[in-house]
């Protein structure tokens, strides 16, 4: 399992980077689109839609509101507002973007108030509703970060900043692997009987490394650097948050992976859940610092 | 203060941008999208005052390490800021256009440009003049070289002709001049339209330049005697 899991990565990597450093911004977009369109098909099973048709229109739609995001609103190169962090405009992509910090408190709340008997969040309209904000807010932070630079004439700047989000979430992942294995004893949550205490601080820790590095290497404005660790700490707690999430979807859904898009890995939002927590609150959080070198 | 004390015209050189960004450890083009931000408050402010014409020219005093590219970040910056206030500007009535010597811009601004410009072309109301790539010097050549192809050589002209060929023709006379950044130059901005302008320097770097900061130049404006060439005396009778 594990070594299949390794060869997926290893093939998928070449693609990532293709997506970040070779692409105009406007097929990363459209690229995103389709990533999160198969993303909603996997969560419409989670939200209990189980006709293949029923998914297609669940994704579709979600697909809709994206495009719309893209279409009614100013170029993408300025995303996610001209204005900001300047001046609050309620300009379409920022609109979406800040919605989706109460969900991603909501998301919060169920993971520390999961129990069997205690569901209030189970509603299959309700779960479904969730992904009209989160999904459209994850495009839209993909774009917002990827674009960073764009107008200064550095057309890959924001590349290396998508990667170093994903970094930051991959630290935490396999950093919570490695010294869950080594060191795990006590259970995290309930959601997730094979996740540790022992491996979630040790993920952060990693994940902290990954921040501190990535000072230097992208040369980031850290004016103060304790409020710029508290940053990254933060994301790494939403990272982990997105991974506790996700497994409550799927447990109350009774479903083992999300999809099997990807061998090993099981389905993309298997892979992808801890970025939706992530991307809205590494974007507004960097850009309100002004932690972006641009 | 009474209607009377309020300029038709205000002109401000939007200066500072890159220094506060500068200082506070930012790449320059943070500034201008600082700078811009802060125009658009300003063109609403003036508004509420009931500036008629305001004027903005952006400037920057530090050596341009490769300044077409800067201008045209700047510029780009203006219009994108412009264009999405379409609906605002039409709704009070503002009617946009730029003065200076566009044709130097790459195709896609210079489009841009004009679209702006085509959108608010019926308002009246209000004038809000953008100087992209303008300066003195080289509206008053260029009023002069269009005057020279309609005059015969025997002509004389007036100050009358010139003025009606200016890029600032049709606006009302400049009455107040604003330099934010704290330096005290004209910087070949309106130098044929600044004749009798009041001057007025403001230490802000324009990122900081507030309403309070424009109330206090106007409060200033206001208690100035205006003389227009005449002494105190003429102006009492």
């Amino acid at each position: 399992m594990l070594k299949q899991r390794v060869i997926t990565a290893l093939i998928l990597l070449p693609a990532v980077f293709l997506l970040l450093f070779k692409l105009e911004l406007e097929i990363f977009s459209a690229l995103v689109i389709v990533v999160v369109y198969l993303m909603a098909l996997e969560w419409a099973k989670l939200s209990g839609i189980h006709k293949s048709v029923y998914k297609s229109f669940f994704a579709l739609a979600i697909s809709m509101v994206n495009i719309a995001i893209w279409y009614f609103s100013e170029r993408i190169d300025v995303w996610p507002s001209l204005s900001w962090p300047h001046h609050f405009k309620h300009d379409l992509p920022l609109v979406f973007l800040l919605l989706s910090l109460p969900v991603i408190f909501l998301a919060i709340m169920i993971v520390l108030s999961f129990s069997k008997n205690n569901q209030w969040w189970q509603n299959d309209y309700f779960k479904g509703a969730l992904a009209f904000i989160l999904l459209p807010a994850l495009y839209v932070s993909l774009v917002s970060v990827r674009n960073q630079g764009y107008l200064e004439g550095d057309f890959y700047y924001g590349g290396k900043l998508v990667l170093f989000m994903l970094l930051l979430i991959w630290a935490a992942d396999i950093g919570a692997f490695i010294t869950g294995k080594l060191f795990g004893k006590n259970k995290l949550a309930k959601v997730s009987p094979n996740k540790t205490w022992e491996g979630a601080i040790g993920g952060l820790f990693f994940t902290c490394l990954v921040g501190w590095s990535g000072i230097s290497a992208l040369g980031l404005n850290v004016a103060n650097s304790i409020e710029y660790m508290i940053i990254i700490l933060m994301i790494g707690i939403a990272s982990v948050f997105g991974d506790l999430f996700e497994s409550a979807l799927k447990r109350a859904a009774n479903i083992k992976d999300s999809g099997n898009l990807l061998p090993g890995h099981g389905g993309l939002l298997d892979r992808l859940d801890s970025t939706i927590t992530v991307a809205p609150i590494f974007y507004l959080s960097f850009s309100y610092f002004e932690l972006f070198n641009v | 203060m009474t209607s009377n004390n309020i300029p038709q015209h205000v002109a401000i050189i939007m200066d500072g941008n890159g220094r506060w960004a500068q200082l506070r450890n930012k790449k320059r083009t943070f500034g201008h999208k600082a700078g811009v931000e802060k125009a658009r408050e300003m063109v609403e402010a003036c508004g509420k005052k009931g500036i008629k014409s305001l004027t903005l020219f952006a400037f920057s005093s530090e050596n341009w390490s490769r300044p077409e590219d800067e201008v045209n970040y700047l510029m780009e910056l203006f219009v994108l800021a412009l264009k999405r206030e379409v609906k605002m500007l039409n709704k009070n009535g503002v009617k946009l256009q730029f003065i200076g010597d566009i044709s130097r811009f790459n195709k896609k601004l210079q489009a841009s440009i004009l679209e702006a410009e085509q959108q608010t072309h019926n308002n009246s109301s209000v004038r809000l003049n953008i100087a992209a790539n303008y300066g003195g010097r080289w509206d008053i050549v260029n009023a002069a070289n269009q005057l020279k192809k309609e005059l015969t050589s025997s002509q004389v002209i007036t100050e009358n002709d010139l003025a009606e060929k200016l890029s600032t023709q049709g606006l009302p006379e400049l009455d107040l001049m604003i330099r934010t950044g704290g330096e005290k130059r004209i910087s070949n901005f309106l130098i044929w339209q600044a004749a009798y302008a009041e001057l007025y320097f403001s230490d802000k770097l324009w990122p900081e330049f507030d309403e309070n900061e424009l109330d206090l130049a106007l409060a200033d404006y206001a208690s100035r005697q205006r003389r227009f060439g005449k002494t105190g005396e003429q102006i009492v009778d």
